[in-house]
């Protein structure tokens, strides 16, 4: 085959592939996307709770003064802990929380408790917390994005999402630490081996199970599983500037937290 | 030692908005309690979470003693009705809040600010007012 012909055939088939690259490409996309179309929107938990009152989902554990700890964000009671996590919530105050103390954002799965606002586009899926600080999460989906190396770690981890039938499930691990991260009422931490899979469940086009399975060898005897529930609401994220300011969070707790469990400690 | 303080009890604060933030008032200030100081604003910062200031507040002994006042709403909250500190910046207020569950502590989250004039101002949790974060 001489030089130009040769050209002529190489581009043919270059097009060719080109043309079958892009469709293929375009059916995925139409796929994901009518796959993904009913998780999207604004998700609500409807847990309102007057301050002061109790959901009773602490377990009956108290704080740094014996105060009743209300409204965690999972079934204390049932969550199994070993030593070295009875041993944490034994010397752990509330002065070291970095959500209260800090501005921390909440981490998983704490951050599931007050709903979101649900997004996507071909290979990722965006997860919005309706109010904390803003915090919002990148599913990574059909094997787009980054991947973290061996040893690198994010306050919300690193999310890859798939459809098991019609369930969307999300896998997230490579914690950090996180003094909060298992649940921040509570203050009970999440260790860097931290593995959330959470299964979001279609009832109906109004209403979302989210079943939470949380895994922490550190901590926990064994994964521990539960359900939440979302309802669709109207409306979008509403403009905002949210912001807070770490001085202000920690100098309420000098004044008016009555505990301190380390009194030669700041 | 029991502080001599022109502290007024008066009827609760009525507090209608849930807490929709991770901040429980509730274990910090004795919510089931509403107390009254009257005093000069000495300072106001518009910030988040809870917008703070500072009262200072003559006992009967004619000391001045700092009281904390933490506003149940946030900033942005704050910035929507219109709140300037310079407002109440040197004002002799009236302050009506639930008190610090710390013993002796000098605290409170607010709550109703009255003014000489007659206004009045919601820092979050009374009908009508901003929201509660």
């Amino acid at each position: 085959m001489t030089g130009p012909r040769c050209v002529a055939v190489a581009g043919a088939v270059l097009g060719l592939v080109l043309v079958i690259g892009t469709s293929d490409a375009a059916a995925q996309s139409d796929e994901e996307y009518e796959k993904i179309l009913p998780f999207i929107g604004h998700w609500d938990s409807d847990v309102v709770v007057p301050d002061g009152q109790d959901r009773g989902n602490c377990g009956g554990r108290t704080g740094d003064y014996g105060e009743k700890l209300l409204n965690c964000s999972l079934p204390v009671d049932q969550l199994p802990l070993n030593t070295r996590g009875e041993a944490w919530l034994k010397y752990v105050d509330i002065f070291q929380s970095p959500v209260t103390a800090e501005c921390a954002q909440l981490g998983l799965p704490a951050l599931l408790t007050d709903g979101g606002y649900i997004s996507a586009s071909p290979g990722r899926v965006e997860m919005q917390h309706p109010t904390n600080n803003y915090v919002a999460r990148t599913v990574w989906t059909n094997g787009g994005g980054p991947r973290p190396l061996t040893g690198q770690f994010f306050q919300h981890g690193f999310s890859v999402g798939h459809f098991d039938g019609d369930d969307f499930v999300i896998e997230t691990d490579h914690f950090t630490f996180d003094p909060d991260g298992i649940d921040d009422h509570l203050h009970m931490a999440s260790s860097v081996r931290k593995k959330v899979t959470e299964r979001y469940h279609l009832i109906d086009d109004e209403h979302l199970r989210i079943v939470i399975t949380l895994e922490d060898s550190t901590f926990l005897s064994r994964p521990f599983t539960w359900a939440i529930h979302w309802s669709k609401k109207q409306g979008g994220l509403p403009p905002a500037w949210r912001s807070c300011d770490a001085d202000a969070a920690r100098r309420e707790l000098e004044f008016a937290y009555p505990g301190n469990k380390y009194p030669d400690t700041k | 030692m029991k502080r001599s303080l022109s502290i007024l009890a008066v009827a609760c604060v009525a507090v209608a908005a849930p807490a929709w933030g991770h901040h429980s008032f509730n274990t910090f200030y004795d919510m089931t309690r509403t107390v009254q100081i009257e005093g000069v604003v000495k300072s106001f910062k518009l910030v988040s979470p809870h917008s703070e200031m500072i009262v200072e507040v003559a006992d009967a002994g004619g000391k001045t003693v700092e009281w904390r006042i933490t506003a149940r709403t946030g900033a942005v909250n704050a910035k929507r009705e219109g709140w300037k500190t310079e407002d109440f910046i040197g004002k002799k207020v009236k302050i009506a809040g639930n008190p610090t569950r710390r013993e002796g502590g000098t605290a409170m989250a607010a709550g109703v600010v009255t003014f000489p004039d007659g206004k009045v101002v919601c820092l979050g949790g009374c009908p009508g007012g901003p929201p509660v974060e």
